[in-house]
């Protein structure tokens, strides 16, 4: 990496990370290649942050330093293939980041069917984990984590994809970087990320890769919902039933309501067309 | 990797962000906005169903026929009276119609069976036969938008003996044109599984799809624009109230939702002439009226495309379209819309008011 400049560094950090997923993801490597990678993060994203925010929110109350190890210490529990201890520790880092910096962290978490969803899943996950259905659950939890690693992956590339186009973009609109000039505004240079992420992302969900991902990871997120449900059982199947009922009920009425209207219009047409005999 | 370092002075930082600051602190002092510029008044209401009247300056008699606008399930009619200014119900009651519309509430659990039939056939059908016997009158002139448009062209099909005129607005009839992402990304999503898992459908998700078009431009870039606006209070007002509508996205009836983007999203049973409502086929060559088809040409939720196709499967030959040069949403509420389409509606409709094969 040249240049202690923290754009660079961020750049060569999120191209680092996402190589390193997908180091993992095609070759199942051993998770030492992001231990790696999460420091070198977190030394640039704490850097970048700090040189990127206004004084007073990087120094007041220590909020991106906060961040920052929240951040590391949810991802750290990516190191190693899931079991019920990484489950329970992935579910206590993601549920409880520090008080001050919830509003933030529910923001920008990546969510990618919902945080109602993820929150559901992840809430009856910790209660249900141990119960006899347990392999049919793991097998659906592999299922999703399996869609969810895939779709994650793809929005990485599309990330680094952007990534790479915007430094390009930004270098050469802005030759003289290194002579510590300005020749774009901080507004021109967010648009510029908008532009070119967007164009990116656009381009690949219009593609033919894109229905498939999302299909499986939604059916895959479905299907656990689903039973957990079946396991967690709420009581909802009986109110379920009757909720049919009625429904089914209303259904005849308004079918019977219309045939009482339909006879009365038909007597109303033949009383007007019979003849009167005085 | 060359040096590239982003130099923005701090001091331009910290102004940066002290200017969204003040944008959105100029929005919350704006305190609670409201949608809704016209007089209305609720005469009739059917499960959590609300049907309101809009009366026109000049009373009924200006145009006896009134409008029914069948607006989609998918976030709230309010779009269509945002302020004043920018409201297609102003518009036409301005141009002498006395407009009534359609609000279907927020559907709750035990609203997830609720079909299509229903939402058709049970609640369109009622909320006509009311503004019959009420004025007095045979026929109605509806106006279905997006998928209320939908629901129209189905009632209309199913009921023609009660539909005087069709105005469809960014209506989505052939749902596998190629420029179609909503189609194009649900293809393989196992409908029957997210309907069972989940009951109704949240509004969030569907939310969640409409950002999915452009991530950023949608959210961030928005939010950034707000420094432009900062000293305009009626765009403030604006951008809040579209925010309001925006964020305000009803769940989906179960069933409803599982019956719409399975036959339509999935296997475009309207255009193919397979589409059943209630049992009944929905044969669009059964719609021997007036349609006025408007639609936006940069709509990308419903492409133009889409829309256009309606032309080849109506069995009507008085069949007319309206292209407007803009959104999905700015065909409603930009001043450019309200000046060219409404005015073009209401033109058409009074054309169609004596038409003798339809008028009582």
């Amino acid at each position: 990496m040249s240049g202690n400049d923290p754009i660079t560094q961020w750049l060569e950090a999120q191209k680092s990370f996402i190589d390193s997923i997908r180091k993992v993801s095609k070759a199942n490597e051993s998770p030492d290649i992001l231990k790696g990678f999460f420091d070198v993060w977190q030394e640039s994203a704490g850097e970048f942050l700090r040189r990127t925010n206004p004084p007073q929110l990087s120094e007041s109350n220590g909020l991106l330093d906060d961040y920052v190890a929240h951040i590391s210490r949810v991802l750290k529990n990516l190191e190693s293939p899931f079991g019920e201890e990484q489950w329970s520790s992935a579910i206590a880092a993601s549920q409880s980041p520090p008080s001050n910096l919830s509003p933030w962290v529910n923001t920008i978490r990546s969510q990618p069917t919902g945080g109602e969803f993820e929150g559901n899943i992840l809430a009856q996950l910790h209660k249900l984990f141990e119960t006899d259905k347990r392999e049919r659950l793991a097998q659906d939890i592999s299922t999703f984590s399996a869609a969810n690693k895939r779709y994650q992956q793809a929005m990485g590339n599309i990330a680094l994809c952007a990534v790479e186009e915007f430094s390009r973009a930004y270098r050469d609109i802005n030759p003289n970087s290194n002579e510590q000039t300005q020749s774009m505004s901080l507004r021109s240079v967010i648009e510029l990320w908008c532009e070119t992420y967007d164009r990116h992302h656009i381009q690949f969900v219009s593609g033919s890769e894109y229905p498939q991902l999302f299909g499986d990871l939604l059916n895959a997120q479905m299907r656990l919902n689903l039973t957990l449900f079946k396991i967690h059982d709420s009581g909802d199947g009986e109110i379920d039933k009757l909720q049919a009922l009625v429904q089914g009920l209303t259904a005849e009425n308004a079918k019977l309501k219309g045939e009482i209207s339909a006879l009365k219009k038909a007597k109303s047409r033949a009383a007007k067309s019979k003849p009167s005999n005085g | 990797m060359d040096k590239s370092g982003l130099h923005i002075p701090p001091e331009e930082m910290l102004e940066f962000t002290q200017s969204i600051g003040v944008a959105f602190s100029k929005i919350l002092e704006l305190g609670d906005v409201k949608a809704g510029s016209v007089p209305r008044e609720l005469v009739y209401t059917k499960d959590k169903l609300s049907l309101y009247r809009y009366q026109s300056r000049r009373g009924a008699s200006a145009n006896r026929v009134p409008i029914l606008i069948v607006y989609a399930l998918v976030n709230r009619p309010d779009i269509l009276d945002l302020q004043k200014g920018r409201s297609t119900i102003e518009s036409l009651v301005q141009n002498g119609h006395d407009v009534y519309l359609i609000d279907w509430g927020y559907p709750e659990g035990d609203d997830k069976g609720l079909t299509l039939d229903d939402y058709i056939c049970r609640y369109v059908d009622a909320c006509v036969d009311y503004i019959r016997d009420q004025l007095d009158i045979e026929k109605v002139d509806i106006l279905g938008v997006c998928q209320g448009g939908v629901f129209s062209l189905c009632y209309a099909a199913l009921f023609a003996d009660k539909v005087r005129n069709l105005v469809t607005m960014v209506t989505p009839v052939d749902f596998k044109t190629s420029d179609n992402l909503l189609s194009h990304w649900v293809q393989n999503v196992d409908v029957d599984l997210l309907v069972d898992s989940l009951g109704n459908i949240p509004g969030e998700m569907l939310k969640w799809l409409f950002i999915n078009f452009r991530p950023n431009g949608l959210t961030a870039q928005k939010y950034l624009s707000t420094i432009d606006i900062a000293d305009d209070k009626e765009a403030l007002e604006n951008f809040l109230l579209m925010e309001k509508w925006i964020s305000d996205c009803p769940d989906q009836a179960g069933e409803t939702f599982r019956q719409f983007v399975k036959d339509l999203f999935q296997e475009n049973k309207l255009a193919l002439g397979e589409f059943k409502v209630g049992g009944r086929v929905v044969d669009l060559r059964k719609i021997d009226l007036p349609v006025l088809n408007v639609f936006a040409e940069k709509d990308h939720l419903v492409p133009p495309e889409s829309s256009r196709a309606l032309k080849n499967l109506l069995g009507t030959d008085d069949y007319s379209e309206l292209p407007f040069d803009g959104g999905h949403i700015g065909i409603f509420v930009s001043k450019k819309s309200l000046g060219e389409v409404t005015p073009a509606i209401s033109q058409w409709l009074k054309e169609h008011f004596s038409n003798e094969k339809t008028e009582t």
